[in-house]
């Protein structure tokens, strides 16, 4: 049996109506925020876990955004691609039935006329703008994909004016050859458009120097860069190393050396039809020294050296002969433009399945995201959304204690033997 | 024997049963008095008659000459004393880290936000709409607009917590006048005592009185009292003596400019007081450990991030089409470019402070360094050098990683053109600089000839910090130290401020070869951007929008095994909060073990009103009694002299 005084138990009994109170407190702060965690000391652990989802969450409407800035530039680019092919579609038709011997020059003539409309409305559909940006020119936005050339038509070998309307002689690609990219998920980016050094090219191009690459030697590091993709030169590189190195690359490029006239000429050809982007960078002049670049004009694709032999038709170039055979009733020429308008329907075709790819993986990443943000809310919740049934209870279970504590201490505590002496 | 001695006894009986009924009144008094223990009193008989001498009187004996007051004494058990001496120190700090740690915890807010976290999510989000929108001005000035909002926030963080670190400074002050004022109340206590112990007497109330003060002062401080037999008691704080007797040793404050002016607790003799227990305590912890860690945590965080967003902001294009800006604005902590500091502010320069040194040489992870030697770091926090070795096996990738794991406050990475980059971190002792670089030697070729950091080996072409125009001695590019507490100043670039189109958000090529961009990619190009984006969420900086890798990149190091932004901050909040819950479930045990022995303390010492009562009847009715005996002997003694008339 202990000693006990007055003031122990009136102590006793604040402490523990002071320990209900504070739950109380607590319980009540749970409720009024619907929140499990006030402070980070309640569940450190939790609070992390809480935070990191947090942050996820963010992640997942920032992809979301992403997708939707970018969808449209998708749909169109396949719409045109599409609408390119139903054009190219109705050329083949008609130069096929120009090839027929049984046709006159006037008619030849006629039809010409209207593979020019066909060829304006392509080159139209080429210079697209998406809200305002050029939709084929890569990153470069704010100038036209192509540049166009208008004068009268004349033939190149004679020199008479075929055609005197002015009409389209040249396309000349003003664009570069990087995408947009928007980010889907960690470390994964999707490309939101096709730069039209893809699309409009018919066949596969093939540069030849004309400088003999015969004991050429690197004299130090440089690093030169094809289609974006850069490759190191080494000092003591030669040429046979240099095309070693290229087709070594990931390139849809490959790099020969043609040492038929003993003068080891640098060749490179595409492998897909598109337009090569050749670069010296980095203060290096290996692609000039070779004779491949201009040192003179900097900016690609047209950098070539003016002594470099460039082959390789565009859907334009195609379209161009076509027209201008028509108009000089040189049935030869129309035959041979048709093999170039089934190459040009074809690389449209390969483009028109790239961007549907990329639409299936934009659709795909979609249900991705929408599960990931389904997921990452629940855990929230789970973590730090407060169980409102259980903390009534609680709640209620705190106060019936509360009420017998006091109930208690006020029949015990103002009792002494005062109240009983005389 | 004397016909006086019934009237006699009866009346010490009165006094003695007087003297009971004054204590018991003193204690009723007082059973409200949490100090107060109760009084009682020791009666003891008088020697009774006779004793055996020569003159005896025969008759029968003893014959008892009644009772007196032989104590007053106070009922207190010394050994619950000094345990509540100690546990109310215990129970002072826990409750004072709790208090404070509460208050750091809700100047972070999460996660319940608005918090810094949010606004750092929303400056990526803003960066990534840049990037989807490069040549919208709108997505710009939103860019810009969720910057400010994000610095914002830090800097109120640091002040909201820079504010508490100075109200705590005064609390320690205020405290170190209460236990002054406590020791010389104690002291004079003793005065008084010990001439009143001198005269026989038991000093009940004053001994209340000071132990009372005692226990003040113990939860303030945690110190130690030792009684010797004279009562005179001693009161060692930190094993020295802050009261002996009449003496008083008193503690002084002293401005510690290397802490920004915040006191140091000395003894007035000069040497600093070691407190281990107790609300000083805990005030000079949170105030120097809890509080100034999360502030240099911030400004590591947000220097990391200026400075590696700045990287790749100079290496990208505007639409203006500018290159080479800053995004953020950059105050370094001196005007000289070379890093040239006066650190005592003499008007001469005394340091070189560097925030960052970036080699001059490509190299790669899994390149062998081919030769050994030695590394110095210079001095960790403690003072010790820090050497790393290495043999001619060893990888690039093995150096630094030994770099980052050891104790040296510093980070090292490789960048994306391959060159070794050395970042200083913030320092954890008061003694050193946060976020400059210490000391760089190399016996060997590592840091010379292999990265190109230093331009010679050995101690004659070593870099160290407290030297000046230690600049020379590095081979490549350097970024002065920053102005302090950057989370204070930190803002944007003038350049991007008047001019959104500055926000480098497409990058471009280097056609001459200076290793500087020159030509910049189309306008709707958003790669710098969406790099920027990377930087800041990934756990890596290599990132699969390189066309091809540029070389084998390391994540950068933003932190002793950090690697990524967001987790850091996360972390931070995480120890925080451990902190915290660690003092809250220490102070509610401290608070039942400390309620517990003060329970014991009121059973031995608490007056109990009922037991009062019950001595108060008990002496009354003895009151009464002797009272009686001497009404009766009076009547006796009365016949007695009646006869003689």
């Amino acid at each position: 049996m202990y000693r006990v005084s007055n003031n122990l138990i009136s102590n006793n009994f604040l402490f523990n109506i002071n320990r209900h109170e504070n739950q109380m407190s607590d319980i009540q702060k749970k409720i009024g925020s619907q929140r499990n965690i006030l402070l980070p000391s309640d569940d450190p652990v939790g609070t992390t876990e809480y935070m990191f989802q947090r942050s996820r969450l963010s992640d997942i409407e920032r992809y979301k955004r992403g997708i939707d800035l970018s969808k449209g530039r998708i749909d169109l680019t396949d719409a045109k691609l599409r609408d390119i092919n139903e054009l190219l579609k109705r050329a083949k038709e008609l130069s096929v039935q120009a090839a027929n011997g049984v046709l006159t020059a006037e008619d030849r003539k006629k039809i010409g006329v209207e593979i020019d409309q066909i060829l304006e409305e392509v080159v139209q559909i080429a210079n697209t703008k998406y809200k305002g940006e050029s939709l084929f020119g890569g990153t470069i936005t704010d100038e036209e994909a192509f540049k166009v050339t208008i004068s009268k038509v004349i033939d190149p070998a004679t020199g008479n004016i075929i055609y005197g309307k002015e009409s389209i002689s040249k396309v000349e690609y003003q664009g570069d050859i990087y995408s947009k990219y928007f980010e889907v998920g960690r470390g994964e980016y999707i490309a939101s458009n096709i730069p039209g050094s893809n699309v409009f090219w018919a066949t596969n191009q093939v540069i030849t120097s004309n400088t003999p690459g015969t004991g050429y030697i690197a004299t130090r590091d440089q690093v030169i860069r094809i289609d974006g993709v850069e490759i190191q030169i080494k000092q003591g590189d030669n040429i046979n190393s240099i095309v070693q190195k290229i087709n070594g690359a990931n390139l849809n490029v490959r790099a020969e050396v043609d040492n038929t006239t003993g003068q080891n000429l640098l060749i490179l050809r595409t492998t897909v039809p598109h337009q090569m982007y050749l670069e010296d960078i980095g203060g290096g002049t290996v692609l000039q020294d070779l004779g491949v670049l201009s040192s003179s004009v900097a900016r690609p694709p047209y950098n070539y050296a003016p002594s470099a032999s460039v082959y390789g038709e565009t859907i334009f170039d195609v379209l161009i002969g076509l027209r201008n055979s028509l108009y000089k009733n040189d049935i030869n020429g129309v035959n041979r433009s048709i093999g170039g308008i089934d190459q040009s329907i074809s690389s449209v075709l390969d483009n028109i399945a790239y961007i549907g790819a990329i639409q299936r993986r934009v659709e795909d990443t979609e249900n991705r995201l929408s599960a990931q943000d389904m997921y990452a809310k629940d855990i929230i919740n789970r973590i730090n959304g407060l169980d409102m049934a259980e903390a009534i209870t609680d709640l209620k279970n705190i106060e019936t204690e509360y009420n017998a504590a006091l109930q208690i201490g006020a029949k015990i505590l103002p009792k002494t033997l005062l109240d009983y002496l005389r | 024997m004397s016909s006086f001695l019934g009237i006699e006894i009866g009346k010490r009986g009165v006094l003695t049963h007087q003297t009971g009924l004054n204590v018991i009144s003193h204690n009723l008094a007082n059973s409200a008095n949490e100090a107060y223990s109760r009084q009682k009193v020791d009666v003891s008989t008088l020697p009774p008659l006779y004793n055996p001498s020569f003159n005896r009187e025969n008759s029968t004996g003893q014959i008892g000459q009644g009772g007196r007051v032989t104590s007053i004494a106070r009922v207190r058990d010394e050994f619950i004393d000094s345990r509540i001496l100690e546990e109310s120190s215990n129970l002072a700090f826990y409750k004072t880290r709790d208090f404070f740690m509460k208050q750091i915890e809700h100047i972070i807010n999460e996660p319940n936000g608005p918090s810094l976290k949010e606004k750092f999510d929303d400056f990526v989000k803003s960066w990534n709409d840049v990037a989807l929108l490069p040549d919208d001005p709108s997505s710009r000035n939103a860019l810009i607009a969720s910057s400010q909002n994000m610095l914002g926030y830090i800097r109120d963080h640091y002040e909201n917590l820079s504010k508490t670190r100075v109200h705590i400074d005064n609390l320690v002050r205020d405290k170190v006048n209460e236990i002054n004022s406590l020791a010389e109340k104690i002291r004079d206590l003793n005065v008084e005592i010990v001439k009143i112990q001198a005269l026989g007497d038991n000093p009940n109330d004053l001994l209340d009185k000071r132990d009372a003060l005692i226990e003040k002062l113990s939860s303030i401080v945690n110190v130690n009292v030792v009684r010797s037999e004279n009562n005179e008691i001693m009161v060692y704080l930190d094993s020295k003596v802050l009261v002996q007797g009449i003496k008083v040793t008193k503690l002084e404050v002293a401005d510690e400019p290397s802490n920004d002016g915040m006191a140091r607790v000395l003894w007035e003799y000069g040497e600093e007081v070691k407190v281990k227990s107790g609300e000083l305590s805990a005030l000079l912890q949170i105030r120097d450990n809890d509080i100034l860690n999360t502030m240099k945590k911030l400004d590591n965080f947000l220097i990391q991030m200026i400075d590696s967003v700045n990287d790749i902001h100079r290496s990208g294009f505007g639409i203006s089409p500018n290159t080479g800006l800053n995004f953020f604005g950059v105050k370094t902590i001196t005007t000289d470019v070379n890093g040239n500091y006066d650190v005592n502010k003499d008007g001469q320069y005394d340091s070189t402070y560097i925030f960052k040194i970036s080699g001059t040489q490509k190299v790669k992870l899994d390149d062998v360094i081919g030769e050994s030697g030695f590394i110095n770091l210079g001095p960790d926090d403690t003072g010790k050098d820090v050497i790393i070795s290495y043999k001619d096996t060893d990888t690039v990738r093995a150096v630094i990683n030994r770099i980052n794991s050891s104790g040296a406050r510093i980070t090292a990475h490789i960048d994306v053109d391959g060159r070794l980059v050395l970042k200083g971190l913030y320092s954890q002792s008061k003694d050193f600089p946060d976020s400059v670089i210490r000391h760089l030697e190399d016996s060997g070729v590592f840091l010379t000839s292999f990265t190109g950091i230093l331009k010679q080996s050995g101690p004659a072409g070593a870099f160290d910090y407290r030297r000046i125009n230690e600049a020379d001695k590095l081979a490549g590019e350097f970024n002065v130290a920053y102005q302090k507490n950057v989370s204070t100043w930190a803002t944007l670039d003038e350049a991007i401020l008047t001019n959104p189109m500055n926000i480098a958000a497409r990058r471009g090529k280097d056609i001459d070869g200076d290793n500087k961009n020159d030509i910049a990619n189309g306008k709707g190009d958003g790669l710098n951007a969406l790099r920027i984006v990377a930087l800041l969420t990934s756990e890596n900086d290599k990132s699969s929008l390189d066309i091809q890798a540029k070389a084998d990149t390391m994540p950068i190091f933003i932190d002793k095994n950090v690697t990524s932004f967001r987790p850091y901050f996360d972390s931070i909040v995480a120890h925080i909060g451990e902190v915290a819950k660690s003092d809250k479930l220490n102070y509610d045990k401290e608070n039942v073990l400390f309620t517990g022995l003060k329970n014991m303390r009121e059973e031995v010492s608490g007056v109990n009103i009922d037991e009062e009562l019950v001595n108060l009847i008990k002496f009354q009715q003895g009151y009464q009694a002797s009272a009686k005996i001497i009404q009766t002997m009076d009547t006796m003694l009365d016949i007695i002299m009646k006869l003689g008339r």
